[in-house]
């Protein structure tokens, strides 16, 4: 998982609220067995309306996905938050998120910040206004700053989820801190139980 | 079908004006009135044993409504053997219903199993996002008493009163 400590970049407004899972990535491209490649998924099923905000030239490139509350509903689906990545976003800002879709997110390095529904609003209004405002999100600090629009406020993010994200700890990166003992352990194992595969 | 104009809250309102029109139901129309194309009973949430046990009861001597699609699919391999073994899956056949083998099936869409856009289904998985169950595919939640129940009339209908089919 790579490391993340600030993010700075430009942002999509997508208001729809409750936006579940099926939209993110409609189940047509769960059949792939590889973890990249899903970015041409993304909301597969509204990019084919020329309107729909992600086909805007002008916010092309954009790294932080700015949604209505309850992003992420629905099944769990690893590949929702692929695809968001592969896609090129860092980030997403909503009032609130799907329990298992923050949870995943975070378990693979896709920053999900909670902010009031207001700032939400006010960040979407101004990228409406203008796509080149620039959103910057400090992992280490806990904020979020919209110079722009003078917005500068913490968010909440738990001391462990911090460590990992400015770490790039996955869960296995995590047990690989731990790799020393592992070997010690398999080297120490009696010959009589089952074989462990050493790499 | 509620009226969004009903709603207090302007966001409700206008989630229930998209939901309706991607439903394609005017608000106030009577659930009885809407006919449905499949019928999904299935998934692993809502196929267990006596899920199956209930809609059995229900179609039970009765006929499904000619030119319906209906699936049965047990929830998991152990349902259907067990069914089998009390001899539910004589029921569905008899009644006209398509007994299949476990698997998600139209719970999700992502084999053969699928609504064409505009298609409506009656289903007892539990998830009714848009193109779940297909592109444009429009889902109905149900019971699986209420899905056997409406499996017969062709249209929404009470598992006490499934009637005949409707005109």
């Amino acid at each position: 998982m790579k490391a993340v400590r600030v993010i700075a970049g430009r942002g999509v407004p997508l208001v729809r609220s409750d936006v579940d899972t099926d939209q993110i990535i409609p189940s047509d491209w769960l059949k792939r067995v590889e973890r990249t490649g899903f970015g041409a998924g993304l909301f597969s099923e509204w990019r084919e309306n020329s309107d729909f905000v992600l086909n805007q030239e002008r916010y092309a490139g954009a790294k932080v996905l700015v949604a209505g509350p309850s992003f992420g509903t629905g099944s769990s689906r690893e590949h929702a938050v692929w695809a968001l990545q592969d896609y090129g976003f860092d980030a997403v800002l909503s009032s609130r998120f799907a329990d298992i879709f923050r949870n995943n997110s975070f378990k693979i390095g896709l920053v999900t910040v909670e902010l009031p529904q207001d700032l939400i609003e006010s960040i979407q209004q101004a990228l409406d206004d203008d796509p080149s405002v620039e959103i910057v999100i400090d992992v280490e600090q806990r904020r979020v700053a919209v110079p722009a629009l003078g917005i500068d406020v913490a968010f909440d993010l738990d001391d462990f989820t911090r460590h990992r994200l400015l770490n790039g700890l996955d869960d296995v990166g995590i047990t690989l801190q731990h790799e020393a003992e592992i070997a010690d352990f398999e080297a120490s194992r009696p010959t009589w139980m089952p074989a462990v595969e050493t790499h | 079908m509620p009226d969004p104009a009903e709603f207090e809250d302007a966001a409700q309102s206008e989630a229930a004006r998209r939901a309706l029109a991607y439903m394609g139901i005017a608000a106030g129309t009577p659930i009885r009135d809407i006919p449905v194309d499949t019928v999904f009973i299935g998934s692993c949430t809502n196929s267990r044993i006596e899920d199956l046990r209930a809609a059995a009861d229900v179609a039970r001597g009765r006929q499904v409504k000619a030119g319906l699609r209906t699936l049965v699919v047990p929830g998991s391999a152990a349902v259907k053997r067990q069914a089998e073994a009390e001899g539910l899956d004589r029921v569905f056949v008899d009644a006209g219903f398509d007994w299949r083998e476990p698997g998600c099936s139209m719970c999700l869409a992502m084999n053969p199993d699928k609504l064409a856009p505009g298609e409506r289904s009656a289903s007892t998985s539990n998830r009714n996002f848009e193109g779940r169950q297909g592109r444009g595919g429009r889902t109905h939640l149900v019971s699986p008493a209420v899905a056997a129940a409406t499996a017969i009339a062709g249209h929404f209908a009470t598992p006490n009163r499934p009637g005949p089919p409707h005109p």
